[in-house]
């Protein structure tokens, strides 16, 4: 199989001097300030981390050209100066990742890339000639081809690479006659003008050296004849940064007979079709150890132990336990034997129970992890023939098979669903499993074709202009799209590896960018969102002012109709049970709080709760039940440590504030909030009130409660301002104050 | 989990690995309790032999109290189930009422409560009861009433649900005593404006239940007068069910942005997914007492016990690479993309939706007012136009802080309902899970092969039109579950032998050879060969010329001697094939077992290298 195949890599870079000259960028995108050499390293880097990232067993080696020394095979006789293998042809590691990183710097003497591709070649013809499995073999080329070359064994490197089968890959100039005309200005820009003598010197210079221009001469041919293709180094860099993990190794997940009937027997393959792939888990190791003067494994071991829920929680061996199961409140302990019996034993099968029409076999109820492939075995023409009948019969009918799939000896027998699926070159059935009767969960949901729910021809129009304007193209599939997280986990890795010491490096745009709609789609239905905004008012509630039962109270009143707002994540108030399902919801919510039990006193545990419970089991208790929830965030701002319960003391004001508007009675409150507010000024309390202001929780106003009256404007004062200067919420006492600064002034 | 190495190197199945994501969806998670007390009339009439259906009224009722035990402690086994016989010559309650006897206050469904009703039903004719608890007709329905909401009270459970159902045959009970009738009436008023239900379960073909039940039990339904016939309900009371109940909960509730700066606010709920055997606890053998299972984890270096902020997390990069550390922070840090929610990309047309594009369960949407208020009526609307129009909503969706994302279609579902007016699909959006390009391989199968002639493929169509039913997932009990059921209940029960188990996804063979016996045969001698044995060994087909000549080659160069020795002594047996190695170590007189690396030694050992 082909996956077995090794591929054998050599990373040919220029280190000759011209590569460590940073290319002066006229203001494009690509303008950064790395030199040649830093970028072809970062590629190689790429390429390298690849490799690891897939879990291929292709080899890669390094040759450097341009080197102070000669290091080999072909330099016995004279030739092939400042050429060497610095690095053996293996499967690569972080270790030559570090290598690239660390390691390799500009040399002095420039060398003729040409004879640096001869060495190449010549290893990869070494490397290669004894082993079996070769899948390709490369060459990626790094050079900025100012280092001069001599053409006068080009024909014969041509033939070389064609008949070795030797892929070259040129990432450096931009071609002149290369296919990518369009970057053309934009990588000229990059490339390095010089003076045309300024080769030796390593200074920065204008214009292509004619050894440049040579060189590129030179590399055109090679990609013009067809023995090698070229990038220039900034779309080398945005082809590696996408890595592909390693295709699965297709393998077989039943080989057995179709049966339908006991008589009809269908010799057939299952394989894998699709499957959620995920990035491998993170293993655990031991920070103490790690920290230490001199780590060892670095290893977690696990020891589990049984306790008596007495006092002392005395440990129990596992010897002096047994395996038991809960049955109601009775805990019924199973012998070994006992729990064999409970397992049902199941041989491996796939048995037809008979067909059903297709849209039975509903997507949004299939369960399981996987759809798999099943096709008639290979080597067996009447399975073929059968399989083919049976498939195309299902497709024309279009109906599917229903079958018990036991894909090996005491395996948990599936309930399957076998829908044909025919392509222009073969036919196959998709296996997925469908739900027992236990999986199904028959919540209900309160029907949302309400009179009150009926859309105005507005409503309806903007809608259907956003349908419009939001249609995805065919170009986007997000089946061709890679996982994000495999991409990210990579890059940290990478970046982790290279930088043990950095944080973690940040998103890459182009990551983020595949995840949102195109800017094209958004601009396209920009007036449409506008208009579907105008016709819908919607109102975000902020997270943490979620006062659940106001908004349903609130909900209620305005459409009479029960929506499901109540059951919280909590769920602590939630539903009724299944049999209840056909009655109409109206009653759930009454009946759920009444259900709740008398609460007769606030707590710092849940205060919310009990407060809500405290005021809605009877409104006679309003007063004390909020006399209570007061004394309880005071109790919880001081109690506090640092901030910890600032949050839960902020819910509970919340609440009391939403309550008083809900009761008409905002007079309590708002008296309550300058108490809290002289309470905590100027001690060390204060920062609540900052956070206050933050949440912008202030005195309810005469537009939120028709019995406040307190401007909107005097709200935000009381917010803003500090205790001393507080402005007097009513006339009187604003009268009052007068009159103690006039007496003041006396 | 799969380790690391293992999912580089390919090959590995996961299919039984459960989704992350979905363990705060599963089953164990129960808040609410619900309670229920199964109120008996056990005056001397229950006792007496229904002319129509030939069964003692009484037997039925602990019959159906049996059955609901027996679902309950399965399906939601945290509920509260209590049993009251009125009716009775002695008594058993804390007020001391007359004729009222609380056989079991509420509590929690058991083993030991399931028994008694049993030993109850094995009493042939009911001997014992008189003497156990006696009849009278002295009752007051107001006492009785009384007790059930005092129980009900005082069982300290937070319930969302209270309920009474009340089993008799005298539908009028208190015929000549007005004052009773008018107190039995006010106690059930105070019963009903306490949330507490009260479900009338008449028996016998002659009860009038206007004549005085219809002012005790308030029905929901609306009008009042409409009492179902209760012979369904007696069926569905005495129908055995072994299903783990799940209460609805949101999984999360998070907004739905279709545009920037328009959001709206979903529940995503979860209606679909694999139910596992319930896991065992650990049990002290010597008192059967439950037992705390404690992990610590140690250092294995100092040997010190670890606190979560002692650990870190690495991979390996590379087979025998390096350990590449981070803190628990950053591998959060690593999973975020972004803050939770649904991110409209686009619409598309239903019928793009393929079968195979499938990873993992789907969830199921709903609008919720308490994150974005206003968010039902735009939801709704939505959804009309993606049904009318037939799109799905292709969207980016994160469901939690620091999970990754991943691409959904929404599928718009229609609102159902049966005849009866009872909801069969919800309305709302399917929430289909989309695959990454990693997610899909892509197979290499055999093309060319043979295919089906018109005539054979018509033959198949018989087959499938004499099998062919209506597939319904609710017909279907997962056998693994319902055999762990059964033999759990009788060992609790202490049953000699559990209930049987009919599985039901194993084929019947003697109706599909009655329905289509024949349509198969002729299907066989149109596609198969005389005489094909489809369980023989299959061999593998001649392969091509090449590839043939090729495995020729190939085997000649094995057949040629290799000189190991030589080999080994360039320290590249690696090189050859364990055959080879094998062969060698074979002819030395060595025992050649083990992997690779074990014959390479043992040849190096040999040879003294």
């Amino acid at each position: 199989m082909a996956g077995a195949l090794k591929d054998f890599i050599i990373l040919l870079i220029d280190v000759g001097p011209e590569m460590g000259d940073v290319p002066l960028s006229v203001g494009g995108a690509g303008g950064d300030d790395h030199t040649h050499l830093e970028s072809a390293l970062k590629i190689a880097q790429q390429i390298v981390f690849q490799k690891i990232f897939s879990g291929s067993k292709d080899e890669v080696g390094v040759v450097l050209f341009g080197t102070a020394d000669t290091d080999n095979h072909l330099s016995a006789d004279g030739g092939y100066q400042n050429i060497s293998s610095v690095w053996d042809v293996t499967t690569p590691t972080t270790e030559l990742a570090k290598y690239l990183k660390e390691k390799v710097k500009c040399g002095p003497a420039p060398a003729d890339f040409i004879d640096a591709i001869v060495v190449a070649i010549d290893i990869l013809v070494k490397v290669t000639s004894n082993k079996k499995k070769v899948g390709e073999k490369k060459i990626y080329l790094f050079t900025d081809a100012s280092s001069g070359c001599s053409d006068d064994q080009i024909k014969e490197i041509i033939e070389g690479l064609k008949s070795k089968n030797i892929d070259l890959v040129i990432i450096g100039p931009t071609l002149p006659n290369s296919e990518t005309e369009d970057d053309r200005n934009d990588d000229n820009d990059d490339s390095v003008p010089g003076p045309s003598h300024g080769r030796r010197p390593p200074a920065p210079h204008y214009k292509k050296t004619p050894a440049q221009e040579e060189g590129e001469r030179v590399l055109s041919l090679l990609v013009s004849e067809g023995a090698g293709r070229s990038f220039s180094f900034h779309d080398a860099m945005n082809i590696s940064s996408f890595i592909s993990k390693n295709a699965k190794k297709q393998t077989t997940r039943f080989a057995g007979v179709l049966e339908i009937g006991p008589q009809l027997k269908i010799p057939c393959k299952i394989f894998t079709k699709s499957m959620h792939e995920r990035p491998a888990t993170w293993k655990k190791l031991s920070a103490i150890s790690q920290s230490s003067a001199n780590p060892g494994t670095m290893a977690i071991n696990l020891e589990r132990s049984y306790h008596l829920q007495d006092e002392d929680e005395t440990e129990v061996d596992l010897s002096d336990t047994i395996k038991g199961y809960r049955y109601g409140r009775s805990l019924i302990p199973v012998s070994s034997e006992d729990d064999d019996n409970m397992k049902l034993s199941a041989s491996k099968c796939l048995s037809l129970l008979g067909f059903t029409s297709r849209n039975k076999v509903r997507q949004e109820l299939l369960v399981g992890s996987s759809v798999q492939v099943l096709i008639a075995n290979p080597d067996s023409e009447p399975s073929a023939v059968s399989l083919s009948a049976i498939i195309r019969a299902l497709y024309e009918m279009d109906m599917a098979g229903i079958a018990r799939y036991v894909f090996r000896n005491n395996a948990s027998p599936r309930l399957c669903a076998l829908v044909p699926h025919i392509k222009p070159n073969y036919e196959c059935l998709f296996v997925v499993q469908l739900p027992y009767m236990e999986d199904l969960r028959q919540f209900s949901f309160a029907s949302l074709s309400h009179p009150k729910l009926e859309p105005s021809d507005e409503q309806l129009t903007a809608v259907d202009e956003l349908i419009n304007n939001m249609e995805l193209d065919d170009d986007f599939n997000t089946k061709e799209i890679k996982n994000p997280l495999f991409q990210r986990t990579f890059q940290c890795l990478e970046h982790r590896s290279l930088n043990p010491d950095d944080p973690l490096p940040p998103l890459e745009p182009a990551l983020e960018r595949c995840l949102n709609p195109s800017p094209a789609l958004l601009s396209q239905c920009s007036s449409s969102v506008l208009k579907v905004k105008k016709v819908f008012p919607l109102t975000r509630i902020d997270d943490k002012n979620k006062d659940k039962t106001a908004v349903t109270n609130v909900w209620k009143k305005s459409t009479d109709i029960n929506l499901d707002a109540k059951d919280g994540a909590e769920g602590d108030d939630n539903d009724l049970p299944s049999s209840k399902r056909s009655k109409t919801d109206e009653t759930d919510f009454s009946i759920a709080s009444l259900a709740k039990g008398e609460v007769n006193e606030v707590g710092t545990v849940d205060p919310v709760g009990d407060y809500k419970k405290m005021i809605q089991n009877n409104s006679d208790t309003f007063d004390k039940a909020t006399k209570q929830l007061e004394e309880v965030i005071f109790r919880l701002i001081k109690g506090s440590l640092g901030d910890v319960m600032y949050s839960k003391a902020m819910n509970c004001i919340r609440t009391m504030r939403a309550e008083a508007i809900q009761a008409s009675a905002p007079a309590g409150f708002n008296e309550y909030l300058k108490r809290l507010k002289e309470e905590l000024i100027g001690t060390r309390y204060s920062s609540f009130w900052d956070e206050m202001v933050k949440e912008s929780l202030s005195l309810i106003t005469s537009s939120e409660c028709d019995k406040s009256n307190v401007s909107q404007e005097l709200s935000d004062k009381f917010l803003s301002e500090d205790v001393d200067t507080v402005a007097p919420v009513d006339n009187k006492v604003e009268e009052e104050e007068d009159e103690d600064l006039l007496a003041m002034m006396d | 989990m799969s380790d690391w190495s293992g999912a580089w190197g390919g090959g590995d199945w996961r299919d039984e690995e459960e989704d992350e994501d979905e363990q705060q969806a599963g089953p164990g998670y129960s808040a609410t309790k619900d309670c229920l007390i199964l109120l008996i009339d056990v005056s001397l009439g229950m006792f007496v032999k229904d002319e129509e259906t030939k069964g003692i009224p009484f037997e039925l009722c602990i019959k159906c109290a049996r059955s609901v035990l027996l679902n309950k402690v399965i399906s939601s086994e945290k509920d509260l189930v209590g049993v009251v016989f009125f009716g009775t010559n002695k008594e058993n309650n804390p007020s001391d009422f007359k004729h009222v006897y609380i056989l079991q206050d509420l509590d929690m469904p058991d083993a030991p409560r399931i028994k008694e009703l049993e030993t109850m039903l094995e009493d042939e004719g009911f001997q014992t009861f008189e003497k156990d608890y006696g009849h009278s007709n002295d009752f007051s329905l107001s006492d009785v009433f009384w007790t059930c909401s005092t129980m009900l009270s005082t069982s300290g459970a937070k319930s969302s649900h209270r309920r009474i159902l009340l089993f008799t045959n005298n539908d009028h009970p208190h015929q000549s005593n007005p004052a009773l009738q008018r107190q039995a009436k006010t106690k059930a008023k105070d019963l009903a404006e306490n949330g507490i239900e009260v479900e009338l379960m008449h028996i016998g073909s002659g009860f009038n239940v206007t004549s005085f039940y219809q002012e005790i039990v308030f029905s929901d339904d609306g009008d009042g007068t409409s009492f179902p016939d209760p012979s369904e309900k007696f069926e569905e009371l005495l129908t055995r069910v072994r299903s783990k109940e799940l209460k609805k909960r949101a999984l999360q509730r998070i907004t739905f942005s279709l545009g920037p700066d328009l959001e709206l606010g979903v529940g995503v709920y979860c209606m679909v997914r694999e139910t596992k055997k319930p896991s065992f606890i650990r049990l002290d053998k010597r008192t059967n007492e439950e037992l705390k299972t404690q992990t610590k984890k140690l250092c294995e270096d100092t040997g010190s016990i670890l606190l979560p902020t002692d650990i870190k997390y690495y991979q390996v990069l590379g087979a025998g690479g390096e350990k590449v550390i981070f803190e628990e922070e950053e591998i959060k840090e690593l999973k975020n993309f972004g803050k939770p929610g649904f991110t409209l990309m686009g619409f598309r047309p239903k019928s793009k939706m393929k079968m195979h594009h499938y990873i993992k369960p789907a969830n199921f949407i709903y609008p919720d007012e308490t994150t974005v208020s206003g968010s039902t009526k735009l939801f709704s609307v939505l959804l009309r136009r993606c049904i009318s129009r037939e799109v799905v909503a292709v969207c980016k969706y994160i469901p939690r802080n620091n999970s990754p994302p991943i691409f959904v279609a929404l599928v718009p579902q229609e609102e159902e309902l049966d005849d009866s007016n009872i909801q069969i699909s919800p309305p709302g959006f399917h929430v289909i899970f989309l695959p990454f390009s990693e997610d899909i391989r892509s197979l290499d199968l055999p093309d060319e092969m043979p295919k089906a002639s018109h005539e054979q493929i018509d033959k198949a169509k018989e087959i499938i039109k004499k099998l062919s039913f209506n597939f319904q997932s609710e017909s279907f009990e997962n056998p693994v579950i319902q055999k762990h059921y059964r033999v759990l209940e009788a060992l609790a029960l202490e049953h000699e032998e559990e209930e049987e188990i009919t599985d039901l996804t194993v084929p019947d063979a003697a109706q599909i050879n009655k329905r289509a016996g024949k349509a198969i045969d002729e299907f066989m001698k149109a596609v198969f060969p005389d005489g094909f044995d489809p369980e023989a060994k299959i061999t593998k087909r001649k392969a091509s010329t090449s590839t043939a000549a090729a495995g020729a080659a190939k085997k000649a160069k094995t057949d040629e001697p290799v000189d190991v020795e030589s080999i080994a002594k360039n320290g590249t047996l690696g090189k050859l094939t364990n055959p080879v190695l094998k062969e060698y170590l074979k002819s030395v007189g060595k025992k050649a077992a083990g992997r690779k690396q074990d014959l390479i030694d043992a040849i190096n050992e040999h040879l003294g290298l």
